[in-house]
C-alpha cells in the first residue's frame, strides 16, 4: 500500500482522494505517510546536518556530533517553528517585506488542510492605527497573492499616517485565509497638511515624566530597539 | 537659492575598505583618501567666520591612524615633490603641514575644533539607514563605535550625530540620547509634517532629542518652506574644486539651534528625498537586507551567550561591519561573518583563520570596541535540571472540562516531587501571559487570530503558536520530554518531537469516536485523524482506565506502549473548601453533575425521576452543569411535569458545587459514554453514596454494593430501583460512601498518581537516551 501512497501523493493527490482510491481511511493513510515520512526524514536530516557540519568546520567533527545537536546550538534554519517575517518602509507609501517560512512546516500544513498544488502566499496588510491589535479589531485589511517560490515583496499604495501589520499566510480549499506569522508592526510617515492630526497628550505626558512606557507606535512594535532596557542607559 | 539658507557639509569620501587583503589596492586608497584630506583641511583652515558644519564617519579616524597610510601618505608626498613645478609650490607647503602634524590627520583635524573653524558631526560607521537595522546591537555597533573612535580621536564628547539620509524612526532618539547626543537632524519634509502645536524651526522627541531640519542641495530646489532658514546639506567631493561651491553659503550656525526653543512633537519615519517617492535604499540593495537581519541576530546570540574574553568576539563585530561597506554596491559578502559565528557558537576554535582576519581587519582595535560595545558578563551559567513540557489548551482559570483540572493537579504534584514543569497553554482573558504558581511555570500563548470562529482552524493557529513559542522555551530553558494531554495539541506535541528529537509521552482522556459513539461529520473524521497522529507519534500512552485502554487501542494504530494511570482526587483539599450555604436547606436531593451533552445520559435520570415521582416520594434531583442540550433537557422536564422535583442549574462554581456534593443524598452519574468520570472520585470524597453506571470508567472505580451501585446504562428501571434502596436504607447509603472514600484515598491518590507519571517519564527517558547511544 504504501508504494501506492507515495507515488500519488508525489502526484499531489490528496489524502482523502488516496484513501477513496485505495479503499482505506485517511486516517490509515496519514499513518503510513507520516511513518514513511519519518522514515525518509530522519535519514535527510542526518545527512542534511552532516553537510553543515562539514562546512563549517571540516573533518573535526567525530561521529557523535553529528547525531548529537544539543537544542542550545541547533541551528535555526528547517526548525518549523522558527519562521521570520519582516516588514519596513522603502518609501513613505511602499514597504517591503522578506519572510522565511520553514519548508518542513509548509508541508506540514498542505498534508494537514489537504491542499493539493502550490498554493500562492496571502499577505494579508491589516490597518491597526490607534487599536492594540487582537488579530480581528483591524480597521481593515488588503490582501495580495505572491507565487509560493517568492521569499519577499514590494507593497505599494499604504495611506499616510497609519500603523500597519501583515500577515503571511495561505488560503484553504474552503476559501479561508490560514495565518502563517505576524510581522512587526510599523507606522507610515504622515506628509500632506490634510492628513489627520492627533493630539499631542500622550507625548507630553511621557515628557513630562507622568508616563513610563512610550505609547505610541514603537510600543508595538516588535523590532528588539524599542524595547532597550532603559536601565542600561548611561 | 535663498540667501538665508546655511550650509553643512557631507564630504563625498573614497570609501576605504576595511578588509585590506589587497595591499597594492589599498595603498592607491590611502593615497586617494589622503588627497581628499587635505583638500578639506585646507578648505577648512582658509574658511574665516562661523565654523561649518561637516558630518564625518570617525571610521576614518581609524584609517589615518594606521601605520600603512602614513607610508602612503609618504610615497605620495614624495613622488608629487619630484612633479611638475607649478605643483610644486603646494606640495612643499603641505609637506611641512604633515610634518607639522606628525604624520597625523587626526592633529589637524583636532586643531581645527580647538580653532573654531569647524564642528564635526559622527555618522554611523556603515552607511545603511539606522532606521533599517533590527537589533539593539545593531544599532548599538554604528552608534557607539563610531562616538567612541570620535572620543578617542578628536578628545571631545560630540553634540551631534548625523543619521545617514537623516533617516529617522521613533526609538532612535533613545539610542542617541544614550550617547550623550543633544540633537542630529531630520529632513525638512518630514518636520514640515511632524504633529506639533507650534513651529519652532527645531522639533523634539518626547525623550528630549532635538531634530534640525535639512534639505538637501540637488540643484532643484523643492523645498516646501522656501522663505525658511533651512540649512542645506552640500555633499562635496574633495577633487580641488570644492571651494568655490561651498563659499556660496554661510555656514550653519548649528550651535545656535541646538540652543533655541524647540517644540515638541510626534515626529514620524522620513528621510531625505522622501518626497520625491525614491526608495530610501535601492530595491536591489533592500533585498540583501535580510541577511544583515541575521547577522544582527547572530551578533545579538553571541553577545549574549559568549564569556567577555571569548577570543573572536570582536572579530565579529568587524566583520559585521566590513560586510556592510559592501551593500552600497549591492553586494554583501558574508562568508568571513558567518565562518567566525559558527565558530563562536559551536565553541570549536579556528585560531588559524581568526589571526588571519585579524591580519586584513584590525582596523577598529580590541581596546576600541571594548570600550564602544562592553560585553556584557555573561549570564551565570543556569543550572539547569530537565524540565517537562506540558501542553494542554485548557489550564485554570480557563476550565472548560476535566482536562484543565487535571492537567493541573498533575503539573502540581510533579513539582512536589521535585520535578521542573513547563506548562504550555492558550492565553485567557483573566490570566497572565506567564506565571509561576505553586512551582509550575505556565506559559499562556494566544494564537493568532484568537477569536476565529472555526474550531479546526483555531486549532491549527494555537498549535502555530505552541510551536514557535516552544521554539524560544527549548532555547532557554533544558527540555527533555513533551507530555501531551488530547488531540487539540497534537500538531505542536508531533512536530515538536519531530524538530527537537524529544520524547513524547501523551495522555488521551477522551476519543472523538467514543464522544459520538461513532465518527460521522467531517469534522469528527478530521479529529479521529489528529487523534491517530498523536498517538502514532507518541513514545509511551498513557490512558485512566482499562476501559479507554481496549478504546484506544480498537480505535488506533501505533506501536508505543500504553499504561493505565486512573486519575486522581484531592480528598483532603476538596472537603476543606466545601461550603455549606448551598443545598442544606434543601429538600432532600439526589446530585448528578455533567456537561449537558446526549453521552452523559440524563434523560436517563430524567426517566427515573418521573417514576420516583409517580411512586409519591418526596425526592428532588439537583443537575449542574452547562452544555449544548441545557435547554433541550429543562423542556424535557416541563414537559414531564417535573419541575418541582427536577432542577438544572446550569453552570455552577467549584464552591456551590462541592456544597451540593457534601449536602446530598447520593451523587449518580447516568453516563452512556464515560471515560473516567473524575467527577465520580470527588463525589467519593464527600464520603456520598455513588450510583452510576455500568461503562467505560466508572465501573472501574465503583464495585457494585461495595463502593457505590451500578446500574445499566440507559435503563431508567433499574436506576430507580438502586435510589429507592437507598431512600429506604440510609445506612447503606453511609456504608457505601465510607468505603467509596477509603477507596478513592487509597487508589487515586495524586501523589501515587504523580509518582506513576514520573516512572513513566523515567522509562521514556531511559528508552530515548538508549537508542540515541546506539
Amino acid at each position: 500500500m504504501l508504494n501506492e501512497i507515495i507515488k500519488m501523493r508525489e502526484q499531489g493527490i490528496s489524502f482523502r482522494k488516496i484513501a477513496k482510491e485505495l479503499e482505506t481511511t485517511v486516517g490509515k493513510v496519514q499513518y503510513q505517510w507520516v511513518k514513511y515520512q519519518k522514515m525518509m526524514g530522519n535519514s535527510e536530516a542526518q545527512s542534511g546536518e552532516t553537510k553543515t557540519v562539514m562546512k563549517q568546520t571540516g573533518k573535526r567533527m567525530g561521529r557523535i556530533k553529528k547525531k548529537y545537536s544539543p537544542s542550545g546550538t541547533r541551528k535555526s534554519n528547517g526548525i518549523p517553528g522558527v519562521h521570520d517575517f519582516t516588514i519596513t518602509y522603502s518609501t513613505g507609501s511602499r514597504i517591503y517585506c522578506y519572510w522565511t517560512i520553514s519548508k518542513a512546516w509548509m508541508d506540514h500544513m498542505k498534508a494537514h488542510f489537504d491542499l493539493e498544488a502550490a498554493s500562492p502566499f496571502v499577505l494579508r496588510l491589516y490597518d491597526i492605527t490607534s487599536i492594540t491589535f487582537n488579530g480581528h479589531n483591524q480597521h481593515s485589511y488588503m490582501d495580495s497573492y505572491v507565487p509560493h517560490s517568492e521569499s519577499d515583496w514590494f507593497l505599494n499604495g499604504l495611506k499616510e499616517n497609519r500603523s500597519y501589520c501583515m500577515d503571511i499566510g495561505i488560503r484553504i480549499p474552503s476559501g479561508e485565509f490560514v495565518a502563517i506569522k505576524r510581522s512587526n508592526v510599523i507606522h507610515t510617515p504622515r506628509y500632506t497638511r490634510e492628513s489627520e492630526f492627533h493630539s499631542l497628550k500622550e507625548l507630553k505626558e511621557f515628557e513630562q515624566g507622568r508616563m513610563k512606557e512610550p505609547k505610541w507606535v514603537e510600543h508595538v512594535s516588535t523590532y528588539s530597539y524599542y524595547v532597550m532596557n532603559q536601565g542600561d542607559k548611561t | 537659492m535663498n540667501a538665508r539658507h546655511s550650509v553643512m557639509i557631507l564630504p563625498q569620501f573614497h570609501e576605504v575598505l576595511m578588509d585590506m587583503e589587497d595591499r597594492n589596492h589599498c595603498e592607491e586608497s590611502y593615497s586617494i583618501l589622503f588627497k581628499e584630506n587635505i583638500n578639506l583641511i585646507n578648505l577648512l583652515n582658509e574658511h574665516d567666520g562661523d565654523p561649518i558644519p561637516v558630518i564625518m564617519n570617525p571610521l576614518l579616524f581609524c584609517f589615518v591612524s594606521t601605520d600603512e597610510f602614513k607610508t602612503a601618505a609618504d610615497s605620495f608626498l614624495h613622488s608629487m615633490l619630484r612633479g611638475e613645478q607649478a605643483e610644486k609650490e603646494k606640495w612643499i607647503h603641505v609637506y611641512s603641514q604633515w610634518m607639522m602634524w606628525n604624520k597625523d590627520l587626526t592633529a589637524a583635524y583636532t586643531k581645527l575644533l580647538e580653532d573654531g573653524k569647524v564642528i564635526l558631526v559622527p555618522t554611523s560607521v556603515n552607511s545603511l539607514p539606522l532606521t533599517h537595522y533590527r537589533t539593539s546591537r545593531g544599532l548599538e555597533i554604528q552608534i557607539k563605535v563610531s562616538i567612541e573612535c570620535f572620543k578617542r580621536y578628536m578628545g571631545v564628547r560630540p553634540e551631534f550625530f548625523w543619521l545617514p539620509q537623516a533617516a529617522y524612526l521613533p526609538g532612535l532618539d533613545l539610542y542617541l540620547l544614550a550617547e550623550g547626543i543633544e540633537a542630529s537632524f531630520i529632513s525638512s519634509f518630514s518636520y514640515t509634517f511632524s504633529e506639533k502645536e507650534e513651529e519652532a524651526g527645531v522639533v523634539r522627541s518626547p525623550r528630549g532629542l532635538k531634530l534640525i531640519p535639512v534639505i538637501v542641495r540637488d540643484g532643484v530646489e523643492r523645498g516646501n518652506r522656501e522663505d525658511s532658514e533651512d540649512i542645506v546639506l552640500l555633499p562635496v567631493k574633495l577633487d580641488g574644486n570644492e571651494m568655490e561651491k561651498v563659499k556660496e553659503f554661510p555656514p550653519s550656525s548649528i550651535r545656535r539651534r541646538l540652543n533655541a526653543p524647540s517644540t515638541l512633537a510626534r515626529i514620524g519615519f522620513g528621510y531625505l528625498g522622501m518626497e520625491s517617492l525614491a526608495p530610501i535604499i535601492e530595491d536591489e540593495a533592500m533585498k540583501k537586507l535580510r541577511k544583515v537581519h541575521q547577522m544582527e541576530d547572530t551578533l545579538e546570540k553571541v553577545s549574549s551567550n559568549l564569556e567577555k574574553n571569548s577570543p573572536g568576539i570582536h572579530q565579529l563585530t568587524r566583520e559585521f561591519i566590513s560586510a556592510l561597506q559592501g551593500l552600497n554596491e549591492s553586494r554583501l559578502e558574508q562568508s568571513h561573518f558567518n565562518r567566525i559565528a559558527s565558530h563562536l557558537l559551536d565553541g570549536t576554535e579556528d585560531d588559524h583563520f581568526l589571526h588571519h582576519r585579524k591580519n586584513v581587519n584590525s582596523i577598529l582595535s580590541d581596546d576600541l570596541l571594548d570600550a564602544g560595545l562592553p560585553v556584557k558578563d555573561a549570564r551565570s551559567p543556569l543550572e539547569n535540571e530537565g524540565a517537562v513540557l506540558i501542553l494542554s489548551w485548557e489550564y485554570p482559570p480557563n476550565i472548560v472540562g476535566g482536562l484543565s483540572r487535571h492537567v493541573y493537579d498533575l503539573a502540581n504534584n510533579l513539582v512536589r516531587k521535585g520535578r521542573k514543569v513547563h506548562v504550555l497553554t492558550a492565553r485567557s482573558k483573566d490570566a497572565p501571559p506567564f506565571e509561576t504558581v505553586e512551582g509550575v511555570t505556565i506559559h499562556r500563548v494566544h494564537p493568532l487570530h484568537p477569536y476565529e470562529e472555526n474550531f479546526f482552524k483555531w486549532v491549527f493557529d494555537l498549535n502555530q503558536s505552541f510551536v514557535q513559542y516552544a521554539h524560544e522555551l527549548i532555547s532557554q530553558e533544558k527540555i527533555t520530554h513533551i507530555h501531551a494531554h488530547d488531540w487539540i495539541v497534537s500538531t505542536s506535541a508531533t512536530k515538536l518531537k519531530e524538530y527537537y528529537s524529544l520524547p513524547l509521552i501523551t495522555t488521551i482522556h477522551a476519543t472523538e469516536h467514543g464522544r459520538n459513539q461513532g465518527i460521522y461529520t467531517e469534522l469528527q473524521q478530521k479529529i479521529h485523524n489528529e487523534e491517530q497522529l498523536l498517538t502514532a507519534a507518541s513514545d509511551h500512552v498513557i490512558v485512566c482506565s482499562e476501559h479507554m485502554k481496549e478504546e484506544v487501542k480498537s480505535l488506533f494504530t501505533f506501536d508505543a506502549p500504553m499504561a493505565v494511570i486512573p486519575n486522581g482526587v484531592e480528598l483532603e483539599r476538596l472537603e476543606q473548601s466545601a461550603g455549606n450555604q448551598f443545598g442544606k436547606d434543601h429538600p432532600p436531593y439526589f446530585f448528578s453533575i455533567g456537561r449537558m451533552v446526549h453521552e452523559k445520559g440524563f434523560n436517563t435520570l430524567i426517566r427515573a425521576a418521573s417514576i420516583l415521582k409517580d411512586e409519591g416520594q418526596k425526592v428532588s434531583f439537583i443537575i449542574a452543569g452547562k452544555g449544548p442540550m441545557l435547554e433541550y433537557y429543562r423542556q424535557q422536564v416541563r414537559n414531564e411535569g417535573l419541575e418541582d422535583i427536577v432542577i438544572f442549574t446550569g453552570f455552577i462554581t467549584d464552591e456551590k458545587r462541592n456544597s451540593y456534593l457534601k449536602n446530598c443524598l447520593a451523587v449518580i452519574f447516568p453516563s452512556l459514554y464515560e471515560p473516567f468520570g473524575i467527577v465520580a472520585l470527588e463525589a467519593m470524597a464527600f464520603k456520598k453514596a455513588v450510583v452510576a453506571s455500568d461503562t467505560g470508567g466508572l465501573k472501574s472505580i465503583v464495585k457494585h454494593e461495595h463502593t457505590g451501585l451500578l446500574f445499566q446504562p440507559d435503563d431508567e428501571s433499574n436506576l430507580y430501583s438502586h435510589l429507592q434502596s437507598l431512600l429506604n436504607h440510609p445506612e447503606k447509603s453511609r456504608r457505601l460512601g465510607e468505603v467509596g472514600f477509603r477507596m478513592a484515598q487509597s487508589m487515586f491518590s495524586w501523589e501515587r498518581i504523580a509518582d506513576q507519571t514520573i516512572h513513566i517519564y523515567e522509562d521514556v527517558l531511559l528508552q530515548a537516551k538508549v537508542e540515541g547511544l546506539r
